[in-house]
């Protein structure tokens, strides 16, 4: 191969992933890029970045809503790239030959695996059917030409219109400190997706009273069990998180025994009875002052108090589903917690044992102790609770604050009568609610301001 | 309860809980509970009936060859191997989320860890000791005296509990990296082969890859094992079996006179110029081979010197031994030979026929011997400095392993959701 062809095939393995000698494939690629280019436009996106190869790949998955994926492509095209490029210009021997063969093969299973979910993702984008993927992977410039320049083919929604910021909405009132109470400033809490910074929740800031029970609500992905996770100190965020005066964050090792988390998953060992569970439990939990005695007498009382007393003996895997989270939640319950948090502790319970379960709550927060809740049935048992937390998904799909305050007060906030509906009301479109997101989180954003 | 206010937010004295050590206790009695409860004792019958089928494959030539000791040395760390990564592997990932449970509620994860290892440690003990009965019941000839111990069974033993521990907390660490069982499921079998292929003991491996081996855990438990079973210094069989298998296959072929003569020059040949091929005979002797002992010449003795009297004791006089070189000359310097070296010659015969010439005993020593020095090995050699180095290897695998595990799991809460 002369250095011209050399130089002529790299372009063309850099431009369009194929050797220029392969002139049908050649011929293919071009026309994907121009399908390409048509998309992005449709979509809102800058249509010439089609043309450079890995910011193709980005800005698709953008445009089908799949953004990880678009940059995991960009990241394998970028690799193959380099791969061939070193096989076309430096000549291997055998086993480097070998070994870059093995890294190419890896690296085009998973560009395949990404490019159907962008494909899957550009399917639901313009609203067609799943058989169009079958055309997308086996000739993918006929379904790209198509959708991208012909009027019959329009996307629902424009990757353009979920870029707008919504950061005018933020309030950033800080919620008072108390010597008794929780107070949660949270500014933000992130994640880094595969080498991008995700914002999983901002802006949350409450204040809630020793003795309360609060719900927390929220459509799937809005945050819930992310921002316990940050108001528990276990996912710490950029936030200030104050339990009767101690700062959580800097005192986590030390306050991690004042808060009690059930998780939403009975998340124990069916090898342990009941009594051998508690305590083990309570020989984890409880202070290292506390003799033996004491803690069996603690165990005693926390099974009497949860009815577990009657199957002591049973193994964690012969129980029922109430029996068993009534037992998770005697396990955090144990080491006598100002912090209660419990995520969809009614899941799989019927409504009479589930409202049992959260009459037991109301008394343990009569205690004096906080409860927070989430529960995606929360009108049966609404009640029992003081106040309503709702989270919601703002444009860029990060959680935000919707609502805090007394139930009654949400009610007319939001204008609805029950809770489930209020869930419905800030629930995107797509996902069969209303979409009412932002204008609720800019409503209580600016609420909060005043 | 000491207390001090800063900036409006309180400092208190720490409460002490359950440390490391208790919390060991705590676990390995949940450990032992899951063995009773949740069938983990299935692996011990499990580990029998594989080295049954081991012992049925190794039991008449470990210890006995040297290709047999190599094979068994190479069975029983698959064996270890198999056993030790089958004991953890799903030990971690199964109860991934109720680890991070425990963790936020104050749990150790080096009395975890911990916990596991001595569980793990138990477990293989008991795998390894049933091996050991298994194969010994089986008929696998190990010999009573060992050369560590005064016991060969305590010191395979001791190696196969090493193996096995190091596979086993290798297995613990897949299972702390991986989210799901299938997901560590997933990695095991790669795992196994790349263990089993680069061992470097069995499969003969290129150049670029024999470096691999040094990361291997099986590559060290064959050492470990060979050297016990003193591979350097059994017969090899291998060649030999072959060559008796082949002793109706017939040889030979066409070859010219002068390509026979051309052949006498060769320093192959040379080297054995010196070589008897018939010995000195006395004259008694060859009277009685002859039949006419009363009739035979008196030849002088092999001291003889030119002129002297040659009239000595008969059993005293002999012929001069006939040498490699001799013959070589003669045929060398025949003329009449050498006239007729265009001549052809159609050699056949078989196999048998050519040991039954040479002496079948004498080819099978011979190739013994011969095969088993090529096949030596320094890295088998039947040593305490060997065996010791070896164990030492394993048991870095296992404190490295181990450590690993810890860190991976200190990093449990970083798992995404």
């Amino acid at each position: 191969m002369s250095p011209a062809q050399m130089i002529l095939n790299c372009l063309s393995i850099v431009f369009l992933q194929v050797p220029y000698d392969q002139t049908f494939t050649a011929v293919t690629a071009a026309l994907y890029l121009f399908g390409a280019w048509g998309i992005l436009r449709k979509c809102g996106l800058t249509p010439w970045h089609a043309l450079i190869p890995c910011l193709r790949e980005i800005r698709l998955g953008e445009a089908a809503g799949m953004e990880k994926a678009g940059r995991v492509a960009a990241f394998t095209i970028g690799l193959y790239i380099l791969l061939e490029c070193v096989q076309e210009l430096f000549h291997p021997g055998e086993t480097l030959g070998n070994i870059i063969m093995v890294m190419m093969t890896f690296n085009g299973i998973i560009l395949t695996i990404q490019q159907v979910r962008i494909f899957l993702g550009l399917i639901a984008v313009f609203g067609r059917k799943k058989r169009w993927l079958l055309l997308w992977i086996t000739f993918e410039f006929i379904p790209a030409i198509l959708w991208g320049w012909l009027k019959k083919y329009q996307p629902l929604w424009k990757a353009s219109e979920l870029k707008q910021s919504a950061s005018e909405f933020f309030s950033g009132t800080k919620a008072e400190v108390l010597d008794q109470g929780l107070t949660v400033n949270l500014e933000e809490r992130t994640a880094t997706e595969f080498f991008k910074k995700v914002y999983l929740l901002r802006d949350i800031h409450m204040y809630i009273q020793p003795g309360h029970m609060e719900l927390l609500l929220g459509g799937s992905g809005a945050g819930k069990t992310t921002y316990l996770n940050a108001v528990n100190g276990y996912e710490k965020a950029r936030a200030e998180v104050i339990l009767n005066g101690r700062n959580l964050y800097k005192e986590y090792k030390d306050m991690q025994y004042e808060i009690g988390y059930v998780p939403q998953q009975d998340l124990m060992r069916g090898s342990d009875s009941v009594y051998r569970t508690l305590a083990d439990a309570a020989t984890m939990r409880l202070p290292a002052t506390f003799t033996r005695a004491e803690r069996e007498a603690r165990v005693d009382e926390v099974m009497e108090i949860f009815g577990l007393t009657p199957v002591k003996d049973s193994l964690v895997v012969k129980l029922s589903g109430g029996q068993r989270k009534r037992l998770s939640i005697a396990m955090e319950f144990i080491s006598n917690p100002s912090l209660f948090i419990l995520d969809e502790p009614d899941s799989g319970l019927d409504g009479v044992m589930a409202r049992e379960l959260f009459l037991q709550l109301r008394r343990i927060a009569d205690q004096g102790k906080i409860i927070i809740v989430i529960t995606h049935t929360p009108d049966r048992v609404i009640d029992l609770f003081d106040d309503v937390i709702v989270l919601a998904k703002d444009n860029n799909r990060t959680g935000r604050l919707a609502w805090f305050g007394p139930i009654a007060e949400a009610r007319t906030f939001f204008g609805k009568d029950k809770m489930e509906e209020i869930v419905k009301s800030v629930n995107r479109e797509e996902e069969g609610g209303e979409g009412r997101a932002d204008e609720f989180i800019r409503k209580y954003a600016e609420v909060q301001h005043v | 309860m000491s207390e001090e206010k800063n900036a409006g937010v309180k400092r208190v004295r720490r409460i002490l809980h359950t440390g490391r050590a208790g919390q060991v206790l705590i676990y390995l009695g949940k450990q032992l509970r899951f063995f009773i409860n949740e069938n983990d004792w299935k692996v011990l019958p499990m580990a029998a009936i594989i080295a049954g089928l081991v012992s049925m494959v190794i039991r008449k030539r470990y210890f006995v060859t040297m290709e047999g000791s190599l094979i068994g040395a190479f069975a029983l760390t698959c064996v270890a191997i198999w056993n030790g990564c089958f004991n953890s592997i799903q030990a971690v990932c199964r109860e991934r989320a109720i680890i991070k449970r425990e963790h936020r509620s104050g749990m150790h994860i080096t009395a975890y860890v911990a916990a596991h290892m001595i569980y793990q440690l138990l477990l293989c003990a008991a795998q390894t000791g049933l091996t050991l009965f298994v194969i010994r019941q089986l008929g696998v000839p190990i010999p009573k005296e060992g050369f560590i111990t005064n016991w060969m069974l305590v010191d395979i033993g001791i190696t196969m509990l090493l193996i096995s521990y190091a596979a086993d907390m290798m297995s613990l660490f897949l299972s702390s990296i991986s989210r799901t069982t299938t997901g560590a499921m997933t990695l095991m079998p790669f795992i196994l082969i790349f263990q089993l292929i680069f061992s470097g003991g069995i499969i003969p491996l290129p150049a670029w890859s024999q470096s691999l081996s040094n990361f291997t855990i099986s590559n060290y438990g064959i050492r470990a094992l060979a050297a016990q079973s003193d591979y350097n210094n059994q017969p090899m069989t291998a060649v030999w079996t072959t060559i008796s298998g082949m002793k109706d296959s017939e040889v030979g072929g066409t070859v010219s006179l002068g390509q026979i003569l051309d052949g006498l020059d060769s320093p192959a040949l040379e080297k054995y110029r010196d070589t008897e091929v018939i010995r000195s005979f006395t004259a008694e002797e060859i009277s009685e081979m002859l039949g006419f002992a009363e009739e035979a010449p008196a030849l002088p003795p092999e001291d003889t010197q030119p002129g002297e009297d040659a009239a000595l004791p008969e059993d005293t006089q002999r012929t001069p031994p006939v040498t490699v070189g001799m013959i070589a000359d003669f045929l060398r310097s025949s003329e009449v030979l050498q006239q007729e070296r265009d001549k052809t010659i159609t050699l056949k015969m078989t196999v048998g026929d050519v040991l039954d010439l040479l002496g079948e005993e004498n080819v099978k020593n011979y190739v013994q011997t011969k095969t088993a020095e090529a096949a030596y090995k320094d890295i088998y050699k039947q040593s305490e400095k060997n065996i010791y180095g070896n164990w030492v290897v394993l048991g870095l695998f296992i404190v490295l392993f181990a450590l690993m595990s810890t860190i991976a799991l200190e990093l449990i809460d970083k798992d995404k959701r």
